[in-house]
């Protein structure tokens, strides 16, 4: 035991051994890097605006937005008539599009990620437990989610709405459940590929518990993976509302929404461009950002790849 | 070998591990993999105790059930008295501390995503209340010491070691709790040669200091020759023999034993030529091994008792166990 105690000169617990280990355990804080890298400083300034938007855009605009203006029906896009705010045009009841885009931010992003998130961890939940139970529990959880994955989700959601009222509740969680299969499969599949390594068998043999296992092995894991799929399935969730919404079951006037936009402006493509555009244009430049971030964020975490960032610094 | 008078510290008797193949939704199994079949040996506190054979004699499926990552099928196994697999056993923390092991990939037995001051702390947090937590700093700064390693590598993760480094921390981990039994699965054959000797050495050099048992499995002859106090030979499932380990080596009595020692290289300048015995055909499969003796097929010295009665255990002087009708002992 003399080389132990050699290195018990200090008394135990002693601040210099610890101060010592957490001092090189703290490293360069992630904003150094952003700062860095000119694609993500433009996605999370864009994802910035938004919260802007989302924040404050109903009582900037408010009132504009939901206002009729009969004298600027239909105002095409580059018009400074009626203020600057009529800049992107106006829609068929002369109510401007860059006031409406603002002040849908909110209903919009709302739904979409109370969904996603809902989605994302019920289902990463349910596939964690599919794939870690096995045996007939996985078997019978994949065959449901098999079948939910086969039915329309259009369909199912219209059925449910129109049954259910179409409240914004409603609408997020008809959302959430189509997209669970994807999340089942997801975690189910890498729980899979997991629970056979062996770092997982020499957790086993230290005595961890399996909520042990999931937690300190499994998951951190599995949720690089589901959150590089939430970000994708966002945009697609945007897009099942405002198809829910051109039906009439998803958001409600006077809520305003980008895909409800989109459907109300696609009537008038061939004369009024810019009433479906620019609410598209949304959507496209608001799903690339958070795609661009959360890939960003996955490497920057990812142990792994962080050296990529750490050798730029130093270079 | 001043311990070898007492009590066992593991005591294995007639485990058994099958496994079944085939099967799924509608049809049935097709057979069973006898992967460990019947196997018997003790371990002593302090002692090394070595087991070699082929690829697939199920080396590692009883070192796997040892570390109840398996259940058997059959069999008991006590250590220190206790039977392992009692459900009482099973979820008894405590008892966990006390057999750890040393995978054969130290890649794969890291987790990627934590470092390696996690990794060391893992089992202290597994187990509360071992060490108090103001203390883990100092005892992960110790146990990297003790195994070569500077301290300020307790920050860095597993992808920035190399494959010595990260079985030394593979070592650490499995010192963490102070096990009186560690299984070391193959712990040098995914290193290079030159960083072997030093994982060896740095694997006596903790067995002197603990007083650990090490059961060790390889297929490296001459490694489990100079770390082990006694060694078994496994082939297809069961323990053809068993004895001290130069006496093994010196006079194998069992037919395999010869064959399998005769295969090791030798560096030999103008003495005598070893022996060779070249064994004839390939393993027989798990699945349906030969009636008998399981080894009747590619021994030289098989006789038609062979293929109708399965050789008994004999033992013999010094603890010396050997499953065959016709040992090479008594030529």
């Amino acid at each position: 035991m003399t080389e132990l105690n050699n290195t018990r000169d200090n008394p135990p617990g002693a601040p210099s051994i610890q101060a010592e280990m957490v001092a090189t355990r703290t490293r360069t804080p992630y904003l150094y890097f952003l700062i860095r890298d000119p694609v993500a400083v433009l996605a999370a300034l864009w994802l910035l605006f938004l919260l802007f938007c989302a924040l404050f855009g109903e009582w900037l605009f408010g009132d504009l937005a939901r206002g009729m203006n009969l004298a600027a029906r239909a105002a095409p896009f580059g018009t400074t008539e009626g203020g600057l705010v009529n800049i992107l045009g106006a829609d068929a009841l002369g109510r401007p599009i860059l006031a409406r885009i603002i002040v849908a931010t909110r209903v919009t992003l709302g739904i979409a990620m109370a969904s996603a998130i809902a989605a994302l961890i019920i289902g990463t939940l349910i596939g964690l437990w599919a794939g870690f139970k096995g045996g007939w529990t996985g078997r019978v959880i994949m065959q449901l989610s098999d079948v939910l994955q086969s039915f329309p989700s259009i369909l199912l959601a219209m059925v449910v709405l129109y049954m259910l009222s179409p409240s914004p509740l409603n609408l997020i969680l008809v959302l959430a459940v189509g997209q669970l299969p994807v999340y089942i499969r997801v975690a189910r599949a890498e729980v899979l590929e997991l629970r056979e390594r062996l770092f997982v068998d020499a957790a086993r043999v230290i005595g961890a518990r399996p909520y042990q296992i999931i937690a300190m092995h499994i998951g951190p894991m599995v949720i690089p993976t589901v959150i590089n799929i939430v970000t994708i399935d966002f945009a697609l969730i945007m897009l099942s509302e405002s198809s829910l919404s051109f039906l009439g079951i998803g958001v409600q006037a006077p809520n305003i929404t980008w895909g409800l936009m989109v459907s109300q402006g696609k009537d008038y493509l061939e004369t009024a461009w810019w009433m479906a555009f620019f609410p598209g244009l949304m959507i496209m430049l608001s799903t690339l950002s958070i795609n661009l971030m959360a890939n960003w964020t996955r490497r920057i975490r990812d142990p792994r790849e962080r050296w990529r960032f750490e050798r730029a610094k130093q270079a | 070998m001043t311990t070898a008078t007492l009590a066992p510290l593991l005591s294995v008797s007639y485990l058994v591990k099958h496994f079944d193949v085939g099967g799924g939704l509608l049809r049935g199994k097709t057979g069973t993999v006898k992967a460990v079949d019947g196997v018997s040996f003790d371990i002593r506190r302090g002692e090394t105790f070595g087991i070699v054979g082929e690829s697939g004699c199920g080396k590692s499926t009883l070192a796997r059930t040892l570390l109840r990552l398996e259940t058997p099928n059959s069999g008991r196994v006590t250590f220190e008295g206790q039977d392992i697999f009692t459900p009482q056993a099973l979820s008894d923390k405590a008892l966990r501390r006390r057999i750890q092991v040393v995978f054969q990939d130290p890649f794969a037995a890291l987790s990627p995503r934590m470092t390696i001051y996690d990794v060391l702390t893992e089992p202290l947090k597994i187990h509360e209340g071992t060490l108090d937590k103001a203390r883990w700093p100092e005892r992960v700064r110790e146990l990297l010491e003790r195994v070569g390693l500077r301290p300020e590598f307790a920050n860095r993760f597993p992808h920035e070691f190399s494959g010595g480094q990260l079985q030394r921390i593979g070592i650490a981990r499995a010192l963490v709790l102070g096990p009186e039994l560690i299984i070391l699965d193959e712990p040098v054959s995914a290193l290079d040669v030159s960083i072997q000797a030093q994982v060896v050495n740095l694997l006596e050099e903790v067995q002197e200091e603990f007083g650990v048992a090490y059961m060790c499995i390889s297929h490296d002859l001459s490694i489990v020759r100079h770390i082990s106090d006694r060694i078994g030979v496994m082939y297809l499932g069961e323990m053809v023999e068993m004895g001290d380990c130069e006496d093994v080596y010196e006079t194998p009595a069992h037919p395999y034993t010869k064959a399998l020692l005769s295969a090791e290289p030798e560096i030999n300048i103008g003495g005598e030529k070893r022996q060779q015995v070249l064994l004839k055909g390939e393993v027989p499969s798990p699945v349906n091994p030969p009636s008998g003796c399981r080894f009747r097929t590619r021994c030289w010295k098989a006789q038609d008792k062979c293929r109708e009665v399965p050789p008994t255990t004999r033992v013999g002087d010094a603890d010396r166990v050997v499953k065959c009708h016709f040992p090479l002992t008594n030529d």
